[in-house]
């Protein structure tokens, strides 16, 4: 029973690392770089494509991906000058960062977020995923 | 009767005038083609930029005499001239090979020397000028006669497909499908593209901040809404001019945005030469992180003592000199490739994209982004990009032959999957990411391409 008892707890820990996990990020500021502990989760779509989000958005409580999701107009969105998602990220009213996490294998892997609150953060490729139908180039 | 003798007269003259402008156009081509042989063959030695020269001019041969019957006959006739820049090329590796010098512009010239020799088969640069070819080699003061096989007749891109459609990654720890690069809100995509092609050929990643730079206009870019855009190859030659050396991204890194306000580099430049302009500048916390950001060596006073004496002439150029932490590869040089429309068709472009991803090399692309998309779609991308090919692949689903571009929009392309592209995607057991590079067929490469630039 306590061997039962236990290996459900290690398997329920394990799912739960699966989701959410503490990782090391990098990031450039002022010319420096600033390596902080944070948390990412992973969020797999039905297509089998893995997001990153912040704890917030994985629980469900940022605003971001609870919005109801309307037409919006994005400068500039079909030039090819600059990151269409960074355009998407401003437009929506979030601040776009480049960021370096350090994944289990011990590798730095670059991606992209878009801040909506302090913690509140979602892979741009994600926000792009959820709003290009509704994306209108001005 | 009269007049269907006239009128036979008539075509007669025609034709006999046409011909003979055709003889001409060809007599003209060729003579200019013999013109650049002779200047090269009859110099001392013939370096790689002179073979070079002598590709160009090859090239340019087969461009204007492709649609005229003399062409086989124009190919023909530089047979001999071509001999002799063979003779002349060995004659050079010698001559380097007993001053010890065993390459030159990143070029192996044993293995050049061995394959020009006949010793070696392998694919070397410049080989079109050296194929279907008898000629004479100078070895240890003997004269050898070396026979090459006649080259594969007609159509290239069918031979492309046919043959050489074979899957190819090129990547390094510089430049892999894990690092895509990320441009931000800038209008540098030549800059990121440089920047590859850089680090892939040095195994170091440059900033691609720092090539920016090196372009001449910096004060006519930020003046302008999105930027002036740029040139591959300019941004290289121009950083290694002026600084002689390169500048890594670990000390210049370009992502970083972070400034004050959150503005991207080109704002902040605007709003510092708008700043000095209107006599605002100053010594503010806010000014000297963004300083410290952008140019790391330089501070409110360094500005104030520049700007007092030259106003905002040349400011970012000066302050570009306060970017780089270290300089690193000092004395590297290279001479980057540029070949573009209409000099060379899309053809030989194509063609060339190909012989150097065979050498497991990457190449810049210029294209025109909306000729790529070929959707209707409302937001399509417009506009001229550049970006890196580093792949090629057969799709075993339609048997198109597909290109890998590097983008330098970051991880991000769920936006171009919508205009009908495939995303490259990394897949294990927690499932699949993008990234950020996308496979893009030959047609729309061949119908959006400017052209390309890599590095010899």
């Amino acid at each position: 029973m306590r061997f039962s008892i236990s290996l459900l707890m290690i398997l329920f820990s394990f799912s739960t690392q699966a989701e959410c996990f503490p990782v090391q990020t990098k990031i450039i500021l002022g010319g420096k770089t600033e390596i902080e502990k944070s948390t990412l989760c992973k969020k797999k779509m039905d297509d089998e494509m893995l997001f990153y989000v912040s704890e917030s958005c994985d629980k469900g409580l940022c605003e971001i991906l609870k919005r109801p999701k309307k037409n919006i107009s994005v400068k500039n969105y079909k030039d090819n000058i600059g990151s269409p998602g960074f355009k998407l990220c401003e437009e929506l009213g979030g601040i776009p960062q480049i960021f370096e996490f350090k994944t289990q294998a011990g590798t730095w892997e670059s991606t992209e977020r878009c801040f909506f609150d302090k913690a509140d953060f979602v892979e741009i490729s994600l926000l792009t995923r959820e709003w290009k139908q509704y994306v209108q180039s001005l | 009767m009269k007049s269907s003798l006239f009128h036979i007269l008539f075509i007669s003259f025609i034709s006999a005038l046409s011909a003979n402008a055709i003889a001409n156009s060809c007599t003209e081509a060729v003579n200019e083609f013999k013109e650049t042989s002779a200047s090269i063959t009859n110099r001392k030695s013939v370096s790689n930029h002179d073979l070079q020269k002598y590709q160009d001019a090859f090239e340019k041969l087969k461009i204007l005499t492709e649609d005229e019957p003399c062409y086989k006959a124009t190919l023909e006739s530089t047979r001999p001239l071509r001999s002799q820049l063979k003779e002349k090329r060995i004659e050079t590796l010698n001559k380097f090979f007993k001053d010890k010098v065993y390459e030159e512009e990143g070029v192996d010239l044993v293995f050049e020397y061995a394959v020009l020799t006949g010793k070696k088969k392998g694919k070397i640069e410049f080989e079109e000028l050296f194929t279907n070819i008898t000629a004479r080699n100078v070895k240890s003061g003997q004269l050898n006669y070396d026979v090459v096989a006649k080259a594969a007749k007609a159509n290239n891109l069918q031979v492309r497909q046919n043959n050489k459609c074979t899957g190819v990654i090129n990547q390094n720890e510089a430049v892999n499908l894990e690092n895509t690069r990320n441009q931000d809100s800038v209008g540098w995509c030549y800059a990121y593209t440089a920047a590859d092609l850089l680090s892939f050929r040095l195994k170091k990643k440059i900033s691609a901040v720092s090539l920016y730079n090196s372009q001449v206009s910096i004060q006519d870019d930020i003046n302008t809404v999105d930027g002036t855009g740029g040139d591959i190859s300019k941004s290289i030659t121009e950083y290694l001019k002026k600084k002689n050396s390169l500048c890594l991204e670990e000390d210049l890194p370009s992502s970083d945005f972070q400034f004050c306000t959150y503005a991207n580099y080109v704002s902040f430049l605007r709003s510092l030469y708008q700043s000095v302009q209107n006599n605002t500048l100053t010594n503010s916390q806010c000014l000297n992180q963004n300083l410290k950001a952008a140019f790391p060596g330089a501070n409110f006073q360094t500005v104030k003592a520049y700007t007092r004496k030259y106003g905002t002439k040349n400011l970012a150029e000066y302050l570009s000199e306060f970017q780089c932490k270290k300089k690193s590869f000092v004395g590297f040089k290279v001479t980057p490739i540029d070949r573009y429309l209409p000099r060379f068709d899309k053809e030989t472009l194509l063609k060339n994209m190909d012989e150097i991803l065979n050498k497991g090399e990457i190449v810049g692309l210029a294209f025109q982004y909306e000729k790529m998309t070929e959707s209707k779609n409302d937001n399509r991308r417009e506009g001229g990009h550049a970006a890196v090919v580093v792949g090629r692949r057969q799709n075993s689903e339609n048997g198109d032959c597909e290109y890998l571009i590097r983008n330098s929009w970051g991880k991000d392309c769920t936006d171009e999957e919508r205009t009908g592209f495939t995303c490259d995607k990394k897949c294990d057991k927690s499932g699949c990411r993008y990234s950020g590079h996308l496979w893009v067929s030959q047609r729309r490469i061949k119908n959006s391409i400017k052209g390309i630039t890599y590095l010899p």
